[in-house]
């Protein structure tokens, strides 16, 4: 179906996003960080880009705005996805170009929600 | 010379002079009336017989003596030489002794000596003449009296000027010290001579700040409580507290200033070191919230894979599993779960707390806030047939409230209550509107725990109140309740999983509202727990109300009221109920005196109106409608009993709805009035989809006159459209740029005009079971089209369903 890079650097969350993300027929891409996630959104076709926002080294919001820079990337939708709940949280990330944001802990629903609604859109385009 | 004798026999004579002379020896020879008088000797008893110091002060004369042989330096003998050596040797004396009368008194003189000499100059004798001096003596001691009192009160004034602990100094009107007390030497380290005639300023660090203080008290005669700072000889700083008034002579005229400085320095370092604490504080109150937002995150991250996983494997995302794996799973998840609300808790109180939580104020449907409250805690309590309740006495109706905190407020009630209830038991949650006073107060037998509302301008609060059935609160331990983390009895909390965070929460909320919570109990029978907000006027209903009255028609389709006059509030509620179903916005009055209040300041479509009102009131009030051009028309429909149909039909009523009141009965009555719902005139609809093609395929699906279509090509306009034209129905397109059609709905729901209105999805996008359920989760309004398989008569059925009330 689709090619999606997850961002994340905790395993078990990783595992759990490439789990839901699979478990509908997407295929995943992994990075460990901001910097080799870029790297691979430079070279890989993607259709979607989860993004933790909690990185070691550059920040997921940092990684975001340079992807919605870069005339080659910036049209593949960032879901942002971070533990930090608050509000101005949200706020942060729709600033930094985010197309969608899921306080962790994620529930699948939500998940799946934002997930087929970027893609969606982004296949309508 | 006959003449001048007689003169000098009148002076010689006077009583008035004592006229005394002797020989050369001092015997006395002559002794005037003046000196019988003064005396009380007889001329007899003396003349020839003593001299003048017989008479005279013995102490005195001893004195005099030794005085005059200092003076004259020779040896005279106190006796009469004493008394006349001067005059012997040619000098006019005049001199005071104390005479001692014949019975021993005495009395003070005055006496001028003169020597009496013959044509060769030898002294023959002395003429002593003398005057009563004891009067002037008297005026002369009191004059010294009054002297010494003067210089008392001046001792006393000058103590305590000099026991004061202000340093104390007096200046002319130019600022130059005239005096200073020891306290002002002190502070200065300076001498009393160097102070005095030193303009005051030069002991003040800050010279033009003490300048214009004294220019201060002599434009406003006083100053208080300003701040200087004095500087001391050894370079020694002290904050004083500067207090100075100016002072006058008895005309009026300035005289100067009169200045008392204090030291403050104590106070001063007392109010720094509190001022640091005070930073101190915030700084760790700050650090506190920070560590707490910082800890939510770091528990949440490993919280996204226990809940996550186990969600996605306990419904089924990852394959069957046996009914053991499946309860064990449902354990996980439900820990996670409550891991996370223990976490949010926490993370809530911390802001308000740290007053980082403020109030987003809107208008919110309360009723529906209410009812959607016990929906959630409805699967708890049936699964442990515990009876749910809902009372509102009143109309309650749009309400100004923050809606998220408001719910959590109630939430966390019932759920408490809930948790608390025995099996079988009743939970019931009551709202209405109450003044001021009855704040903190609460009816019944039990004893109450509250606390003190904050002052405000509040009038009118909403009271909730959830009461339950369960095991109670002792009077102790309801003081502890609204504390964190103080599940009474741990005992409890193991039996009764909780965070211990929910009431304080509750009490919090209720506080940033600016209203207040209450408790009351005992023990075994039941609690109730009471929360008071405040009802704010609703910002802005001004101007809706003038811009309704200019432009009717606009916000008119969706929209119809009816005026309930109920007295009862059991038959107001089901009335309500059934008229809210209708499509109705229902507001309600119990007394004929609120109905005609209401029905003069609302546009209306209805009136229901109760004919057992007390006394013959609601008789009245249709007969009153009668005379209200603006009323007149509208229909009012009586609640009747059995017997009173025809009477009420000929006192203008419409209609009669005979008691007891059923759904079916109403429906017909408002087919009979032409107030049947919506569904049932020309409908208004609103077409959403960022494609304007897309939109036209829908419009023609909805030709005039059945239909009027209004467009709009994203969500934004959408969301503007809906609320100023109050559609029908909205048919909505969920994948749009921006703001999308999840947003749209959300915005519609949350605002009270446009939460009512249906709406009909219609997707291109394959609808999935997940997007469903996110729409589903906002009301039971939307129904969903599937664009890809799209015909025209179901789209017809869908949105002819769509539009008929709920």
């Amino acid at each position: 179906m689709a090619r999606v890079l997850v961002i994340e650097d905790n395993p078990a969350n990783l595992r759990l996003a490439s789990l839901l993300l699979c478990n509908v027929g997407h295929e995943v891409l992994a990075a460990v960080d901001a910097e080799s996630g870029l790297a691979i959104a430079r070279c890989e076709r993607l259709d979607l880009i989860l993004m933790d926002i909690q990185l070691p080294g550059m920040d997921g919001l940092a990684a975001t705005a340079l992807l919605k820079q870069n005339s080659a990337t910036v049209d593949i939708p960032v879901i942002a996805l971070t533990a930090m709940a608050r509000k101005e949280d949200q706020e942060k990330s729709e600033l930094a170009g985010c197309d969608a944001y899921i306080a962790k802990p994620l529930r699948y629903r939500e998940f799946y929600a934002a997930v087929d609604s970027l893609l969606g859109r982004s296949v309508a385009r | 010379m006959l003449k001048t004798g007689a003169l000098q026999d009148a002076i010689f004579n006077s009583a008035y002079f004592s006229s005394i002379a002797t020989d050369e020896k001092g015997v006395i020879q002559i002794f005037n009336v003046g000196a019988e008088r003064m005396l009380g000797y007889a001329a007899a008893d003396v003349v020839n017989a003593i001299t003048p110091a017989d008479i005279s002060d013995p102490q005195e004369l001893i004195a005099r003596a030794a005085l005059l042989s200092v003076e004259l330096d020779t040896p005279i003998t106190p006796g009469f030489e004493a008394l006349v050596f001067k005059a012997s040797r040619g000098i006019e004396d005049i001199y005071e002794l104390t005479y001692i009368r014949k019975d021993g008194s005495r009395f003070p003189a005055i006496v001028s000596v003169t020597s009496l000499r013959d044509a060769r100059e030898n002294i023959i004798g002395y003429l002593l003449i003398g005057t009563d001096n004891t009067a002037r003596k008297q005026v002369e001691a009191q004059r010294a009296m009054l002297d010494q009192r003067l210089r008392d009160q001046q001792f006393y004034t000058r103590s305590l000027i000099e026991s004061s602990i202000d340093a104390i100094m007096t200046t002319d009107p130019q600022g130059i010290i005239s005096d200073i007390n020891q306290q002002m030497i002190t502070l200065t380290g300076r001498p009393r001579d160097e102070l005095i005639g030193a303009p005051c300023k030069n002991f003040f660090t800050d010279p033009v700040r003490a300048d214009a203080a004294i220019q201060r008290v002599l434009t406003e005669n006083k100053i208080s409580n300003y701040e200087l700072t004095v500087r001391a000889a050894n370079g020694e700083e002290t904050v004083v507290s500067y207090n100075a008034v100016t002072f006058h002579d008895r005309d009026h005229k300035l005289q100067g200033v009169f200045a008392a400085a204090r030291d403050v320095t104590e106070r001063k370092q007392f109010e720094r070191a509190l001022q640091e604490k005070n930073i101190e504080l915030e700084h760790a109150s700050r650090m506190k919230s920070e560590f707490l937002a910082t800890m939510s995150h770091e528990l949440r991250t490993p919280l996204n894979a226990i809940i996550g996983f186990s969600e996605a494997r306990k419904d089924g995302l990852m394959g069957p599993m046996s009914d053991t794996q499946q309860e064990y799973i449902g354990d996980i998840f439900t820990s996670g779960q409550h891991l996370l609300s223990l976490i949010n808790d926490i993370l809530d109180l911390s802001k308000v707390e740290a007053g980082m939580m403020t109030l987003e104020v809107e208008t919110i449907d309360l009723g529906s806030l209410l009812a959607n409250s016990l929906s959630i805690v409805r699967e708890k309590a049936a699964a442990r047939r515990i009876r749910l309740e809902l009372v509102s006495g009143v109309t309650l109706g749009p309400t100004q409230l923050d809606m998220r905190k408001t719910k959590q407020i109630v939430y966390n009630l019932l759920s408490n209550a809930v948790k608390f209830s025995a099996q079988g038991g009743c939970v019931s949650l009551h709202a209405r509107h109450v003044p001021r006073a009855v704040v903190g107060t609460m009816a019944g037998e039990w004893p109450v725990h509250n606390f003190e509302l904050a002052e405000s301008a509040y009038s009118d609060f909403l009271e909730i109140c959830v009461s339950d059935t369960g095991i109670g609160i002792s009077r102790e331990d309801m003081a502890k309740l609204f504390m964190a983390f103080s599940q009474i009895d741990s005992s409890l909390a193991r039996k009764f999983e909780g965070t211990g965070l929910g009431l304080a929460m509750v009490k919090l909320l209720a506080e940033l509202h600016g209203g207040s919570v209450a408790v009351s109990s005992a023990v075994g029978l039941g609690t109730r727990f009471a929360v008071w907000l405040p009802l704010r006027e609703a910002a802005g209903v001004m101007g809706v109300a003038a811009g309704a009255a200019t432009d009717a028609s606009a916000s008119a389709p969706a929209e119809r009221t009816a005026l309930l006059v109920e007295s009862d509030d059991r038959t107001a509620d089901l009335i309500r109920q059934l008229l809210e179903d209708e499509g109705f916005v229902v507001l309600r009055a119990a007394s004929i005196d609120a109905a005609m209040r209401l029905a003069l300041k609302n546009p209306l479509n209805l009136i229901t109106l109760d004919n057992q009102l007390p006394g013959d009131g609601g008789w009245e009030f249709l007969l009153n409608l009668r005379e209200h051009s603006a009323l007149a028309r509208v229909p009012v429909v009586m609640i009747a009993g059995p017997s009173e149909g025809n009477i009420a039909l000929t006192g203008g009523a419409a209609g009669v709805l005979q008691k007891p009141i059923g759904r079916a009965q109403l429906k017909a009555s408002m087919f009979d009035l032409g107030l049947q719902p919506a569904a049932e005139r020309a409908q208004n609809v609103l077409v959403v989809d960022d494609d304007p093609k897309a939109v036209e395929v829908i419009a023609a699906l909805l030709p005039p006159p059945a239909y009027t279509v209004a467009r709009a090509y994203g969500g934004a306009e959408a969301i503007d459209m809906a609320r100023r034209g109050r559609p029908d129905l909205i048919l909505l397109d969920l994948l749009m740029p921006d703001v999308s059609g999840f947003d749209v709905i959300d915005a519609l729901r949350r605002d009270l005009g446009t939460a009512r209105i249906p709406i009909l999805v219609v997707t291109a996008a394959q609808v999935t079971a997940v997007d469903r359920a996110a729409l589903g989760g906002h009301a039971s309004a939307i129904h969903i089209v599937d664009k890809t398989n799209f015909d025209r008569a179901s789209f017809i059925a869908e949105v002819r369903h769509a539009l008929k009330p709920l």
